[in-house]
């Protein structure tokens, strides 16, 4: 690999450019940046090449510098005066009638009434002291219920963390199960870990209906049949406890109910066998599996969304870290990192004075998911127009459009329509943002300043500095707050001459200062190994949860338990639909981006290559997608690397018309998806679904 | 300074595209993409494969492009990088039914451009493609080093008679 670091100042002279370190925001991994302007202008972007990303950008990272001059993004604050129809306002006329607004839903049906989501996070900490400690409600939340849910929730419960990340350049024996690594462009540290782990000759299992990307880099796929990779994982369990595989002293010393975790396997008769007949992997396969996975050292047992895709990916999640504890394979060189963070502060602190107490539970809790990571998104419509478990009046969208990326589209539209107060801050128009009442431009992570965690191994800090001019009226967050804190009587608290005012109150507990993280864009500290063996896990016990008594406190099973998915494919819907990314897409910011466009047009479904023939489907046709909920046609890829009996659709497309050149392209799936929420988590089974195909007429 | 080329490891690439984005942006291509990405699934569910490329110019030994301009508007540099003359190429697409691998493009105004191997970069920096790969597929540099790395990993010198300035490691 040839040195990156250092270069900085040899690019700047032959682009006669400055160099300015950001943050990507296209996605929520937030990569750190090397943005090069010339006279206001992007000229070139690359990865930091000091930092983890060592130089590398993924291709939607890289090809985002379009949407600093991308004339399709919202200009002006926005209201709604018809279907479709917005008038431009000033944006003290928009912060003065939404604070009104906030303020008469506080006094009619409290502070809870109002909510705020976000998908990326930039710089919604301004908004969250806003609405949580001065406003009064509990209601400030993200997107993860759409993610990864189930595997918060799972590592939370069982290894007391809430965002493992990878220590893959060291494994030698990697199995990962519904995460597409390579596939999704997540941590680019990573992917380039997995393959240098593969390239020194490290075993790769991954598990996916779907011959993924990171499929295309194993030794092995195992194309299980969807939906059942908690069987599957309860029997390699039950190999591990049978054979005695496990790391005995490390499970006495720093797991919680080890033999009753062992018993359970047993007695309920997890065998390979048994998983065999559900998961379509042969009996002798998991015993290998298991034996290898159990016998390897250093290895790792990962997943992500994919399981909890499914109403029953919470206790696979959990069996998936249940493993890896059984193993002793937790944070040390080669397994899941419990990474530590670094000790950033809030930007300002709110006196006790001035805070307002919430009088009602956050939604999460008062819906009875109390151990849900995130908010349950699905059943927002249901607070929204039946007033359950408490009325919610108010909602605030930055960055996020749940119109388009939660199931059940049609009522989702109806509950945003039906709120009293409902505000979109964007950078695009969106879906959601059509049917709201205000809609603000936000500034891009081009034009503002943050500083925040990042998701490299060591507690690392990462740091924007703003590249470019405001946009238009754009503002950020942080500015969009301060105005209203100032029409709501908190604009004392929300005070300051320059971002890097509050910008040295967030980074006061680092051994360096903002000048320096000015120029080189991230502070790193040392990685460390097994901490757990100075603090503990931050479990109830502090020990690992094989059982875990949060569970238990909640009434619910303390061990996990295998359950089979809810939706099964039938006679009338023979097959199942799955869903998986583009690398190209993420969020609004791409979805109109011409390079991202020209290299790939639209979305398709995948169809395997036997069940294209028998339907008389050739690759490029245009299907017919229908579950018993509604039915989309779209673009058919016929291949040999899907399972067959399964339609694996890629998202990312199918937006509105409003969206300038992404008009017309692609299929938006999340109409044929009926409400779907897993239990316990809140998480959303988006391959809770059956699905008919036929060619598509005309 | 000898030969200068490409050093491509088909096990590293994922197909993602990050390289072609960021050539696109270095070199302010425009409308065109200087390299060209294709992913091939080979095989019989479940045993199923991938292959994918990411194929820039390979600057030949001996360029059929260059023998093939009518208007000597491509040349060779000593460090073998092969470059076209925009103001003298006359559009005849004369070099693309020359290159075997389909390497020259041809935007609005109909002249000949593709992969300047980053030629306002000094040699000791990486190429804008091999510095922004997530997984570090790509890697330039000379020959002879190339020659060296590739070897170690069982890697081989793209063949044909055109002498192509890339190794690759399968």
């Amino acid at each position: 690999m040839k040195e990156t670091a250092g270069t900085t100042e040899a690019l700047e002279r032959l682009r006669d450019a400055e160099m300015t370190p950001g943050i990507c925001y296209v996605c929520p991994w937030t990569c750190p940046t090397e943005v090069y302007t010339r006279k206001g202008e992007i000229v070139y972007v690359r990865g930091n090449t000091r930092a983890s990303t060592k130089g590398s950008r993924c291709v939607k990272g890289e090809a985002s510098h379009v949407l600093a001059k991308d004339d399709n993004r919202l200009k002006h604050p926005m209201r709604r005066v018809g279907p479709n129809r917005f008038e431009r306002i000033t944006w003290d006329e928009a912060l003065t009638q939404i604070a009104r607004k906030l303020t008469g839903i506080k006094a009619t049906y409290g502070p809870e009434a109002v909510a705020y989501l976000w998908h990326v996070d930039p710089n919604s900490v301004f908004a969250q002291l806003f609405l949580t400690e001065c406003y009064g409600t509990p209601n400030y939340y993200g997107h993860t219920s759409a993610c990864e849910q189930d595997r918060r929730l799972a590592a939370l419960t069982v290894l007391g963390h809430v965002f493992p990340v990878h220590d893959y350049e060291n494994a030698k024996f990697i199995m990962l199960l519904g995460i597409n690594m390579l596939g999704a462009n997540q941590n680019l540290f990573e992917s380039r870990g997995l393959l240098a782990a593969v390239a020194k000759g490290a075993r790769l299992v991954v598990v996916d209906p779907a011959f993924t990307a990171t499929a295309e880099k194993a030794s092995e796929w195992i194309p299980i049949a969807p939906g059942t990779d908690g069987a599957l994982l309860f029997a390699m369990a039950h190999v591990i406890v049978q054979d005695k595989l496990y790391d005995e002293a490390f499970c006495r010393q720093w797991t919680h109910g080890f033999d009753e975790f062992c018993r359970h396997v047993v007695a309920r008769g997890y065998t390979p066998e048994w998983a065999a007949g559900i998961t379509d992997v042969a009996a002798d396969t998991i015993r290998r599996l298991a034996r290898e996975f159990a016998t390897t050292r250093p290895a790792m047992l990962e997943t992500f969304k994919g399981l909890g895709n499914y109403a029953n990916g919470l206790d696979a999640s959990r069996v998936v870290y249940i493993l890896d504890a059984l193993t002793g394979q937790v944070d040390g060189p080669g397994n899941l990192i419990l990474k530590d963070w670094a000790p950033l502060q809030p930007p300002l602190s709110i006196p006790e004075a001035r805070k307002t107490k919430p009088g009602k539970p956050p939604l999460h809790v008062a819906m009875g998911y109390p151990l849900a990571p995130d908010l349950p998104t699905q059943l927002l419509p249901k607070a929204i127009l039946e007033g359950t478990p408490y009325p919610v009046k108010g909602l605030f969208f930055q960055c996020t459009n749940p119109v388009m990326s939660e199931p059940n589209t049609a009522l989702y539209r109806k509950a945003v329509q039906a709120l009293e107060l409902s505000v979109a801050i964007d950078t695009y128009f969106s879906e959601t943002a059509a049917e709201c009442e205000f809609v603000l431009p936000e500034a891009s992570f081009y034009e503002r300043a943050e500083i925040r965690q990042s998701l490299a191994m060591p507690p690392e800090a990462i740091v924007c500095v703003p590249a470019l001019a405001a946009y238009h009226e754009a503002r950020p967050v942080y500015d969009i707050v301060r105005g209203l804190a100032e029409k709501m009587g908190y604009g004392d608290l929300f005070q300051w001459n320059s971002w890097e005012e509050w910008g040295r109150r967030i980074i006061k507990d680092l051994p360096t200062d903002l000048d320096t993280l000015k120029k080189t864009g991230f502070w790193s500290g040392e990685l460390t190994y097994h901490k757990y063996t100075r603090t503990g896990f931050a479990t109830p016990t502090g020990k690992i949860e094989l059982m875990s008594e949060a569970f238990a406190k909640h009434g619910y099973n303390a061990l996990p338990e295998y359950r089979d998915r809810q939706v099964i494919p039938d006679e009338a819907y023979p097959f199942q639909l799955i869903n998986s990314k583009f690398e190209m897409h993420c969020n609004l910011t791409t979805q109109n981006n011409p390079i991202l466009l020209r290299i790939r047009g639209e979305n398709w479904a995948e169809i395997n290559t036997g069940d294209a023939a028998r339907l008389g489907i050739r690759d490029g046709d245009r299907i017919e997608v229908a579950s018993p909920q509604a039915a989309v046609t779209i673009k058919a890829k016929v291949r040999a690397g899907i399972r067959p009996g399964v339609i694996c659709v890629r998202h990312g497309h199918g937006f509105g018309h409003w969206q300038g050149i992404a008009k017309g392209r692609g299929t938006h799936i999340n109409p044929i998806l009926g409400t779907n929420v897993n239990p316990i988590s809140g998480g959303i089974g988006y391959n809770e679904c059956k699905v008919r195909i036929r060619k598509a007429s005309g | 300074m000898g030969a200068r080329g490409w050093l491509f490891d088909i096990g590293k690439c994922t197909g993602c595209h990050a390289c072609e984005v960021a050539c696109a942006t270095w070199n302010a291509t425009g409308a065109v993409s200087w390299r060209q990405i294709v992913k091939i699934e080979t095989g019989v569910y479940p045993n199923v494969g991938t292959r994918n490329l990411s194929m820039p110019c390979l600057h030949c030994d001996h360029a059929p492009c260059l023998q093939a301009c009518p208007v000597a508007a491509i040349t060779k540099r000593d460090d073998g990088v092969v470059l076209v003359d925009q103001a003298t190429c006359v559009g005849c697409m004369f070099c693309f039914w020359a290159c075997p691998f389909g390497v020259p493009q041809f935007g609005a105004e109909g002249k000949m451009s593709k992969c300047t191997f980053c030629a306002d970069r000094p040699a000791e920096l990486p190429r804008a493609c091999e510095e922004v790969c997530p997984t570090k597929a790509i890697l330039s540099g000379e020959m002879h080093e190339l020659e060296a790395l590739a070897a170690r990993s069982g890697g081989e010198r793209v063949g044909g008679p055109a002498g192509p300035a890339m190794f690759v490691i399968r």
